[in-house]
């Protein structure tokens, strides 16, 4: 952050404390851009350098009130951004570690392991209609579509992790339903 | 979602918010409604009755204020971790440890003085009674504490709940100084300050989990 950023982030940031939502959404768009090249700094060129960016705007809307109008902009912003750049790795290398669990979708459940035969592909496209849109989209993308992790993340607009728990999600949540069907028949 | 539209959106949720006072403003807030409402109640629980005596020994005087002093030195290193980018090197965490130290440090220098150190050390001499005050007078300044922490931002959670819980058991071992008859330093060390370290560490532990403020 140059010093003329310093400054403005620093008067836009007391104009937002004061209620100036112009102020505030100029902001936010200037941190991003920091926020950006911070993590990149550190980072490279990972994948998830926009949801260090999206957690850093979330923290520094909640620390907001922590800002002191007299003190400098940016010593501030960067042990927040740090704190968060900090998580999303840790999060980062937990959703890895987690990753060829979650990329396995459940398979249909088979007479010979079930002793049901009511279970089928169908079942498995009704459980998947019956998610929430974003799982739904992307669960449809990956396995109905043969669409690979960085394509679907470019067409939704989503990183590249986000599609992983994302997706990760929903393959619990087809899980659970899928159980729960076998229960009630 | 994209970061466009979560600006946006965070804009559109944004109102007024009041700046947080500077740290040192907090603590001196804390201190003023803390200190005077502990004494109070220590004279509820009901001082020691050679109280004006023992205020002009120097020896009982430096444990008292030492104590004091590191549970003040702790509230200030607490309210200022809590800020983002205030905390510019380890000192303000280091300070408040030091402190504690140096309350050690006298009560060790007394037991070594006393005589017959080691074997007054090991009849463990531990009352409840002085746990149970320590505890129940720092339950409302720990808990405002908490709550001021809690306010700000901590990014150092563990560290942030250790601090305020040394500040507000130390705080409550200085007034329980003022209860307990007992001046036997070996008494001080296992009855006092134990209960304070291990208050402490259980402080950081219950920082660590509840001083979440991105949970909102």
């Amino acid at each position: 952050m140059t010093v003329e950023q310093e400054r403005e982030s620093a008067g836009l940031m007391r104009l937002a404390q004061a209620g100036d939502q112009t102020a505030y959404a100029s902001l936010l768009v200037l941190l991003t851009s920091a926020t950006r090249q911070f993590a990149r700094a550190r980072l490279g060129g990972v994948p998830w350098i926009d949801d260090v960016v999206q957690e850093t705007l979330l923290a520094v809307h909640r620390a907001r009130q922590t800002y002191d109008p007299g003190r400098p902009f940016a010593p501030w912003f960067y042990a927040v951004a740090s704190s968060r750049l900090i998580d999303v790795i840790r999060r980062e290398r937990r959703v890895v570690s987690h990753e060829i669990a979650g990329d396995t979708l459940p398979e249909p459940i088979g007479e010979q392991e079930t002793g049901h035969d009511d279970i089928d592909v169908e079942a498995i496209h009704a459980a998947v209609a019956a998610l929430p849109e974003r799982q739904r989209e992307v669960i449809a993308a990956l396995k109905f579509q043969d669409q690979s992790v960085r394509e679907v993340a470019g067409r939704l607009s989503m990183s590249e992790s986000a599609v992983k728990v994302t997706a990760h999600r929903g393959y619990q949540a087809l899980k659970r339903m899928l159980r729960g069907q076998r229960r009630e028949d | 979602m994209r970061t466009d539209e979560l600006i946006v959106e965070l804009a559109r949720a944004a109102g007024p918010v009041q700046p947080l006072p500077r740290p040192s403003i907090r603590l001196l807030r804390w201190t003023a409604a803390m200190v005077p409402l502990t004494a109070l109640a220590a004279i509820v629980i009901g001082l020691r009755a050679d109280v004006s005596t023992v205020l002009t020994q120097p020896a009982y005087l430096g444990i008292a204020v030492a104590t004091l002093g590191t549970a003040l030195l702790s509230a200030a290193s607490a309210l200022i971790l809590s800020v983002p980018g205030a905390e510019r090197s380890a000192l303000h965490r280091v300070v408040p440890l030091l402190s504690g130290g140096l309350w050690v440090l006298v009560l060790v220098v007394l037991l070594a003085t006393g005589g017959d150190a080691v074997r007054r050390l090991l009849l463990f001499p531990f009352h409840w009674a002085c746990l149970a005050e320590i505890a129940v007078l720092s339950v409302v300044p720990g808990w405002v504490l908490f709550a001021m922490v809690r306010r700000a931002a901590p990014l150092r959670r563990a560290w942030s709940g250790a601090l305020a819980t040394l500040a507000a058991v130390g705080m409550s071992a200085a007034a329980t100084q003022f209860i307990c008859p007992l001046d036997d330093p070996a008494h001080q060390l296992v009855g006092h300050v134990l209960p304070v370290a291990v208050l402490s560490v259980l402080g950081a532990l219950v920082g660590h989990r509840y001083l979440n403020w991105l949970r909102g």
